[in-house]
């Protein structure tokens, strides 16, 4: 292999070289993405509508660019949900969900990034250094909340590319300082993203987003409650790309489809068009961000017979599911009303208070009568397992069964996970 | 729907009733002052104080509810909120430096409120330097422009630091009126917090208690409505629930408050 590399030196010159670096790289991107979408395909039952939210993965990942609806479009890219969309969306621009992409390039530079380390920010980060993501050379701006170190070090790489936020995330959900701090930093954030679009952001404009996000809420409501029906109607799996999608594609344009897609699973219901008749283990998925490429935890547990009823990961259900409580009727409390919906209540595990996460899981297992929990976290990430721990005691009191699930990025442990979550799913079904 | 008319009703019947009972207070004593018959002022003296202590057990009762919705000074202060919320100035920031001022300053007028009442009951015995006392024009004129503009930057900011409110939460144990939360429910949003006019942080923060009732809190349902979970927070006396959150009611309440400009409207 060294000797290859060394042949790879002396041959080519280091633009060419690049250039076939890039395209080696591409190829097994779309490779890995297609034996995705083939497995995604093989899982029976899926809506006519979903085909919708599939093309944009498509267009994305395999097309590698993202779709515009307006001339002049400006993207700016997120990297955690606990930024309010809305503030994006009223000064003029985009908001595209970066949370992990492709993770092709992990791997690429064993010497620079360490083994044990978020698989996530290594993903992004030797993306960047392949430089062959075309969505992430095509957003304007990027915003990187500081939810960890590493996010640290991945926002200084990102701002050798293009201007870069660090957005400071309060200590706890009880700092009052530093939620003044992150009320200031999001004004922020208007101003840079105005200075780019060149639109301000106005009382008005961020009321009409306010009230077009709280629409979309209550669709993805809507869905939800479909999604958690006695007898299933969709598939988990189907559930978590129709989600992800929105990280890719425009608020409104989304929602019309979800609703066709609501309307479709409504007519079915009423059909009696279910899925299946038997029986399966209602499963609830909670923990770390879950994004397209790797959706092989939902997608195994499915195949093993299980079914997600619920997905409580980042980028799924979990951003949308609290309503924002605004209480003066001003352009500062509305910036404070979203900073409050968007960090307080937000089942992250970086915060030192569980509580949200147990009782929002309680409430979950007790509405939409689940029957396991699996817990997905990823190596080297400490907080989660800090979070499992305080999970596994409360559960444990009420009887339910929970797995923890640690993977990586990469696809070489499934047939492992095939053996856990399949043993886990047959002793749900021994259990009934 | 039905607790918000019980609600109402009940609030109705306090203010007649409260007022009802001062007026009397007040016509029982300008009887008094105005004539020179002795045997009236027998009659009416046990009945001036038998009322007044039916008013100082209502406070004692029903605590600071009567900062809420009986005090004049309250309505005074929601009406000018209001009527500067439709200029959409922003709102004073919670700085906690400045929260700790001005909890200092409460404790500092309630000792001011109570020496000087002590010295003026003390003083109607002598009648004569009573007569000599006289307030400064300046404090008279400015307390009430300071605490004007305040208050158009804050919702209720001179309750923040009343005297008299403070005294009346002293009684907080006795009395029958208290606002509960159900820990198990919260999802810890702030909306609550968000909302206080009195910035009491203990009811966002509490994860164990289910009674949340402080000295501070003036009963004012606010925080009930900005409460996106069903039955997370709600006033309740004698252990009865009157008033309780609900998603439906907030998701109406907030469609009412937040909605698209005008605009829209007029394309529609």
């Amino acid at each position: 292999m060294n000797e290859i590399k060394k042949v790879n030196k002396v041959l080519l010159s280091d633009e060419s070289r690049q250039n076939v670096f890039a395209d080696r790289y591409l190829n097994k991107s779309r490779k890995i993405v297609s034996r995705c979408f083939q497995e995604l395909d093989s899982l029976p039952g899926a809506p006519e509508e979903y085909k919708y939210f599939l093309d944009i993965l498509k267009k994305v990942f395999i097309e590698n660019e993202l779709i515009s609806y307006k001339e002049n479009e400006k993207y700016v890219a997120s990297f955690c949900t606990m930024i309010p969309e809305e503030i994006i969306r009223a000064a003029g621009a985009r908001p595209i969900m970066m949370c992990s992409s492709s993770y092709v390039g992990s791997g690429a530079f064993n010497e620079k990034v360490p083994n044990i380390v978020c698989p996530h920010i290594r993903a992004i980060s030797e993306n960047l250094k392949i430089d062959i993501n075309k969505t992430i050379d095509s957003c304007d701006m990027f915003i990187v909340p500081v939810t960890c170190d590493c996010k640290k070090i991945l926002a200084d790489e990102l701002g050798n590319k293009k201007p870069t936020f660090k957005l400071k995330i309060p200590f706890n959900r009880f700092d009052d300082d530093g939620m003044d701090l992150y009320v200031k930093q999001l004004k922020n954030i208007g101003t840079e993203i105005s200075k780019l679009t060149g639109k301000q952001i106005t009382r008005e404009s961020l009321a009409k987003e306010i009230v077009l996000y709280r629409e979309v809420q209550k669709e993805i409501e809507i869905f939800n409650e479909l999604k958690g029906n006695s007898e299933p109607l969709i598939r988990g799996t189907h559930a978590t790309i129709v989600m992800n999608a929105l990280a890719y594609d425009d608020l409104s344009n989304w929602c019309t489809h979800l609703r066709n897609l609501n309307n479709e699973l409504k007519e079915n219901k009423e059909k009696g068009l279910f899925l299946t008749k038997k029986k399966m283990p209602r499963i609830l998925l909670i923990g770390s961000s879950l994004s397209f490429p790797n959706i092989k935890v939902p997608l195994i547990i499915e195949q093993e017979g299980g079914i997600v009823v619920s997905n409580q990961t980042c980028l799924s259900d979990k951003p949308y599911d609290n309503y924002a409580a605004i209480s003066h009727d001003s352009l500062d409390g509305y910036f404070r009303g979203l900073a409050n919906r968007s960090v307080k209540p937000c089942a992250c595990s970086v915060f030192p208070n569980n509580d949200v996460t147990v009782n929002k899981t309680k409430e979950l297992i007790h509405e939409k009568n689940i029957d396991g929990v699996i817990y997905l976290s990823y190596q080297g990430c400490i907080t989660s397992a800090n979070e499992y721990e305080i999970l596994t005691k409360t559960l444990s009191n009420d009887n339910i069964p929970i797995l923890k699930v640690e993977t990586d990025l990469f696809t070489e442990d499934v047939e492992l996970l095939k053996v856990r979550i399949g043993a886990f799913i047959e002793m749900l079904n021994f259990k009934k | 729907m039905s607790h918000k008319k019980y609600l109402n009703l009940i609030i109705l019947g306090m203010n007649i009733g409260f007022f009802l009972n001062v007026g009397f207070i007040v016509c029982c004593v300008l009887a008094i002052l105005n004539s020179t018959n002795k045997d009236l002022m027998t009659v009416l003296i046990p009945i001036i104080i038998s009322f007044a202590s039916i008013a100082a057990i209502f406070c004692v009762l029903f605590g600071r509810i009567f900062c809420g919705f009986l005090c004049p000074l309250g309505f005074f202060q929601d009406l000018l909120f209001k009527l500067t919320e439709k200029l959409h100035l922003p709102k004073l920031n919670r700085d906690s430096r400045f929260m700790k001022l001005i909890d200092l300053f409460n404790w500092i007028f309630l000792g001011v409120f109570l020496t000087a009442v002590i010295t003026l009951i003390v003083l109607l015995f002598f009648p004569d330097t009573l007569s000599k006392i006289s307030i400064p024009f300046f404090i008279v004129f400015i307390i009430p422009v300071v605490m004007i503009v305040l208050n158009s930057m804050a919702r209720r900011f001179f309750c923040n630091v009343c005297p008299l409110g403070t005294f009346i939460g002293l009684f907080k144990k006795i009395s029958i009126i208290r606002i509960k939360k159900n820990p198990d429910s919260c999802i810890y949003c702030g909306g609550c917090y968000e909302a206080c006019p009195m910035r009491i942080k203990k009811i966002y923060t509490e994860n164990k208690k289910h009674d949340i009732s402080s000295i501070n809190c003036i009963y004012c349902g606010e925080c009930i409505k900005k409460c996106p979970k069903d039955n997370a927070l709600s006033i309740s006396i004698l252990n009865k629930t009157i008033y309780s959150s609900s998603k439906e009611e907030f998701l109406k309440m907030q469609h009412e408050f937040v909605s698209i400009p005008k605009e829209k409207n007029k394309q529609k």
